[in-house]
C-alpha cells in the first residue's frame, strides 16, 4: 500500500499552495506503469488523509499511466513495452534500456475560489 | 456552472517523490565516497532474506559488512545479524510496507561504518511497493523462493524488472512443491532477460557461494 505514502506526499506538495483558495476540485497526476499504482487505493488514501477538511470534500483524482519505455540497443529504436516484454518489437533483441515508465508527477490542480 | 466562483488551473509538474530521489542522490553519493557497496534486498515476507544474509556473511567477511533491518515492527532480525557479530541497525517503519531514502540516511549516521565495503539493507516484505523508493542502493538482490509459486515474476513485474540479481532460495523444498524452475525462468527471461538467478538452500550453507563470489565483483574497493 504505497498508495498512502504518495497520498501524503501529494498533500504536502498541494498544502503550501493552497492559501486563499476555497476548494481543490480536481488534481492530475501521471505515475509510469512501473510504479504500480492503484487507482481505487490512491483514492482511498487520498480521502482518508482528508477527511473533514472542506477544501478536499469534492476532489476528483485523474491519473494519467506512461507506458514503460524501451530504447533497443541492438537497432536504436524507440518503442512502448507491452506487458514487461523486454523485447525489442523491431528486431528481437533482449538487450533494452528502460526509458520511462518511472513518473510519478503532480501534473496540476483545479481550484475554487470565493470572488 | 457556479458564476459566483472563479476556477483557477495551478500547473505544477512536479515529482511527488522529489524529497526522496534527491535524498537517494545523496545516500548514493556518500557510498560512493566511502567505497561501499550498497544492496538492497528484496522479496515477499518470509521468503528468505534473513537466511540468506545469514549465509552469506562468513562469505564476505563479518567485519566488512553492516546491515540496515527493515520491518514494521521488533528487531527479531537485527537480532539475528547482532548474534553473527555484523554492525546492524534496526527500522521499524510501523506500517509502511518500504523503507525510503530518508530511514536510510538517519540510520547510516547510526552505524559505525569505518571498513565497511559491504552494506545490506534487508526491506520490508512486500512485492510491490519497494520498487517505488530509491534508497540510493547500487544494487538490487530480489529473494524469491520456491515455496511462492514459479509465477511471481509474472504477477509483480515492476520488482523483477527492477533488479540486478535474483536468488531462489529455498530449493531443498522442490521435491514437495510443484514449482517448475523452467517456467519460472522463462518468466524471468521475458522481463529481465540479463538477470543473473542463483539458487541456494539453508540445507547446504555452501550454496550461497556463487552469490557472494558475484557480489564481491561489484565491490568497490580499489583492486
Ligand atoms: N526449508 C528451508 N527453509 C528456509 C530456507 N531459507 C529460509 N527458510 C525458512 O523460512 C522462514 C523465513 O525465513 P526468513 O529468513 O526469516 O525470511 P524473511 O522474512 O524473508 O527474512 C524461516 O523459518 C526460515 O528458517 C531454505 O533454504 N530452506
Ligand atoms: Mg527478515
Ligand atoms: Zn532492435
Amino acid at each position: 500500500m504505497h498508495e498512502t505514502g504518495i497520498a501524503r506526499r501529494l498533500l504536502s506538495v498541494i498544502y503550501p499552495m493552497l492559501d486563499g483558495k476555497k476548494q481543490v476540485t480536481r488534481i492530475k497526476l501521471r505515475f509510469g506503469e512501473l510504479k504500480m499504482v492503484q487507482k481505487d487505493l490512491l483514492e482511498t488514501a487520498f480521502s482518508t488523509l482528508t477527511r473533514g477538511d472542506k477544501r478536499f470534500k469534492d476532489t476528483i483524482l485523474e491519473i494519467e499511466i506512461k507506458p514503460v519505455r524501451g530504447k533497443c540497443n541492438t537497432c536504436q529504436s524507440e518503442f512502448d513495452i507491452k506487458n514487461f516484454e523486454m523485447r525489442c518489437p523491431f528486431c528481437g533483441e533482449t538487450s533494452i534500456d528502460i526509458t520511462g515508465g518511472y513518473e510519478s508527477e503532480i501534473v496540476e490542480m483545479e481550484v475554487v475560489e470565493d470572488v | 456552472m457556479c458564476d459566483e466562483h472563479k476556477h483557477e488551473i495551478i500547473t505544477l509538474e512536479e515529482n511527488i517523490l522529489k524529497d526522496n530521489d534527491t535524498r537517494a542522490a545523496e545516500n548514493r553519493s556518500f557510498f560512493r565516497e566511502k567505497e561501499i557497496l550498497a544492496v538492497n534486498i528484496t522479496g515477499s515476507p518470509g521468503s528468505g532474506k534473513t537466511t540468506f544474509l545469514e549465509m552469506l556473511i562468513p562469505h564476505l567477511g563479518k567485519d566488512n559488512i553492516a546491515v540496515i533491518e527493515g520491518d514494521l515492527e521488533g528487531d527479531i532480525d537485527s537480532h539475528r545479524m547482532e548474534s553473527l557479530g555484523v554492525r546492524t541497525v534496526q527500522i521499524n517503519t510501523k506500517g509502511a510496507c518500504h523503507l525510503n531514502a530518508h530511514l536510510i540516511s538517519r540510520a547510516i549516521e547510526k552505524l559505525d561504518l569505518n571498513g565497511t565495503k559491504y552494506l545490506f539493507i534487508e526491506n520490508v516484505g512486500n512485492l510491490i511497493c519497494p520498487t517505488f523508493f530509491d534508497l540510493g542502493e547500487d544494487m538490487r538482490i530480489i529473494i524469491s523462493s520456491v515455496p511462492e509459486g514459479e509465477d511471481k515474476p509474472a504477477k509483480y513485474p515492476p520488482m523483477f524488472v527492477s533488479g540486478s540479481m535474483l536468488v531462489l532460495t529455498k530449493i531443498d523444498l522442490l521435491p514437495y512443491i510443484d514449482f517448475s524452475s523452467e517456467k519460472f525462468r522463462d518468466h524471468l527471461s521475458r522481463i529481465n532477460p540479463k538477470l543473473p538467478v542463483f539458487e541456494v538452500t539453508s540445507k547446504k550453507p555452501e550454496t550461497v557461494i556463487p552469490v557472494a563470489k558475484a557480489i564481491k565483483k561489484q565491490s568497490k574497493e580499489p583492486r
